[in-house]
């Protein structure tokens, strides 16, 4: 699993930049994902590479919008397998 | 360029069938450069390829049989809602509150891996309203010459990066201040793009924008007058039309317009970058609007994006994470792929 200390940083760097977020746990998950050899083929890319590693943090929280509407605001962040953030995703 | 439609389902939704079976003629006979066949899936056809019965999966090995037959499909239009041709309901690679993810990709693909198409499949909701279906197949391009954008104020950035291909970033309206009180009709008018970068939701018939936790409407139904071009929407559930109309659903609305050409979004939670660069929705909806601008068909820049979201994806992290297979399975285009924009200006 990643290191605490990096969660804890990005916890912090969600709860600064994205304040709607801030003191929500985030669910983390680990994935491996497996070459994806029939996507690499089907678009003349060449041979998939190796398995990959990666973490996810999901933010999840429920806002209501100015009319009274519930959304369901999911802000994800991913990471290499060296706890390195590859990106920053939201819900539209 | 196969039509298809169900005689019994469609029946269902707009009553009597035959001017809507003329008005698929005209439709065939004025696409001179396109060799066009029209089949219900649930009668008997010249190819004597067997009727089935109103299911995705039948509906999609009767398409392959027809092509088998046939030849190469290049260009599939399914005609009617999800009580017509069904949406595939497919397993979400995501971990979000949407059981399954609607998606028409396994129409546009031949073998078992949907994600990525191998011909353009567009479709035409029928608004439970056969002159609807009628007014998609009749409409000619009278566009004007400038874009329209819009974007939750929290991804103004990432949205610019997407607009810039069809506009001046600076001219891209912003929610909050923007909301539906001071949205102007004409801003959706005599235009050739219109892009929204909103937050949606499948309850209401309304987009919002966003700005330090609070969400305004930006957008519902009644700002759209008179619009005109093909839209582009990253809104979650932008596309999602189930059990909805022109009156509760900002895509249906769009396209009861006359000048609309066609509505590219998504049927459920869609994805985007916080800031450039763009990936997910705003990838795919960037390359959907540059294809458009070279001047391809609806159905060539939406197919074209699909497939350069998920090229662009694998270069840069070697693999689909799920958010970019969500991607690729939830974005639909409604309308006439075979509809080309013409630019009166430079392209």
């Amino acid at each position: 699993m990643i290191d605490s200390r990096k969660i804890n940083r990005i916890k912090r760097k969600i709860s600064k930049e994205f304040p709607e977020f801030k003191g929500v746990e985030p669910k983390i998950t680990e994935k491996l994902i497996n070459p994806q050899d029939s996507i690499y083929r089907k678009l003349s890319l060449g041979r998939a590479k190796r398995i990959r590693r990666i973490f996810r943090l999901k933010f999840q929280r429920t806002i209501e919008t100015v009319d009274q509407v519930e959304i369901n605001r999911i802000l994800t962040v991913t990471l290499d397998e060296k706890g390195e953030i590859m990106k920053i995703t939201e819900s539209r | 360029m196969l039509i298809l439609s169900g005689k019994e389902a469609l029946k269902k939704q707009i009553g009597h069938t035959s001017t809507f079976e003329k008005a698929v003629n005209s439709f065939i006979k004025s696409k001179k450069h396109y060799k066009t066949k029209f089949f219900y899936y649930d009668r008997s056809n010249r190819f004597k390829v067997k009727k089935v019965k109103k299911s995705a999966q039948l509906i999609r090995n009767f398409i392959l049989k027809i092509e088998k037959k046939w030849g190469n499909i290049d260009f599939l239009l399914l005609v009617g809602g999800d009580k017509v041709v069904p949406f595939f309901r497919l397993d979400n690679p995501c971990d979000d509150s949407d059981k399954k993810v609607l998606s028409d990709n396994p129409y546009a693909s031949k073998d078992n891996d949907f994600l990525i198409p191998d011909r353009i499949c567009a479709r035409i909701p029928d608004n439970k309203d056969a002159n609807f279906i009628i007014k998609q197949l009749k409409k000619l391009d009278k566009t004007g010459k400038k874009s329209f954008g819009i974007s939750a104020k929290i991804w103004k950035k990432a949205s610019e990066n997407v607009y810039r291909q069809i506009g001046k970033p600076k001219d891209l309206k912003i929610s909050p201040p923007v909301n539906s009180n001071t949205f102007k009709a004409q801003w959706l008018q005599n235009k050739n793009f219109l892009y929204f970068n909103l937050h949606g939701t499948k309850v209401s018939a309304n987009w919002y924008g966003q700005n330090k936790g609070k969400y305004p409407v930006a957008l519902g139904p009644g700002n759209i007058h008179n619009a005109s071009g093909v839209v582009a929407s990253e809104a979650c559930y932008g596309a999602y039309i189930l059990n909805k109309s022109h009156k509760n659903a900002i895509a249906m609305k769009f396209l009861n317009e006359k000048e609309i050409y066609g509505f590219c979004g998504s049927t459920t939670i869609a994805y985007g970058p916080v800031a450039p660069p763009s990936s997910e929705a705003d990838l795919f909806v960037k390359y959907f609007l540059e294809y458009l601008k070279q001047g391809m068909t609806l159905g060539e820049s939406f197919k074209n994006a699909k497939l350069d979201f998920a090229r662009k994806a694998l270069r840069r992290q070697g693999f689909l994470d799920d958010d970019d297979k969500k991607t690729l399975l939830q974005f639909v285009l409604y309308g006439d792929p075979t509809f080309r924009l013409k630019f009166h200006g430079k392209r």
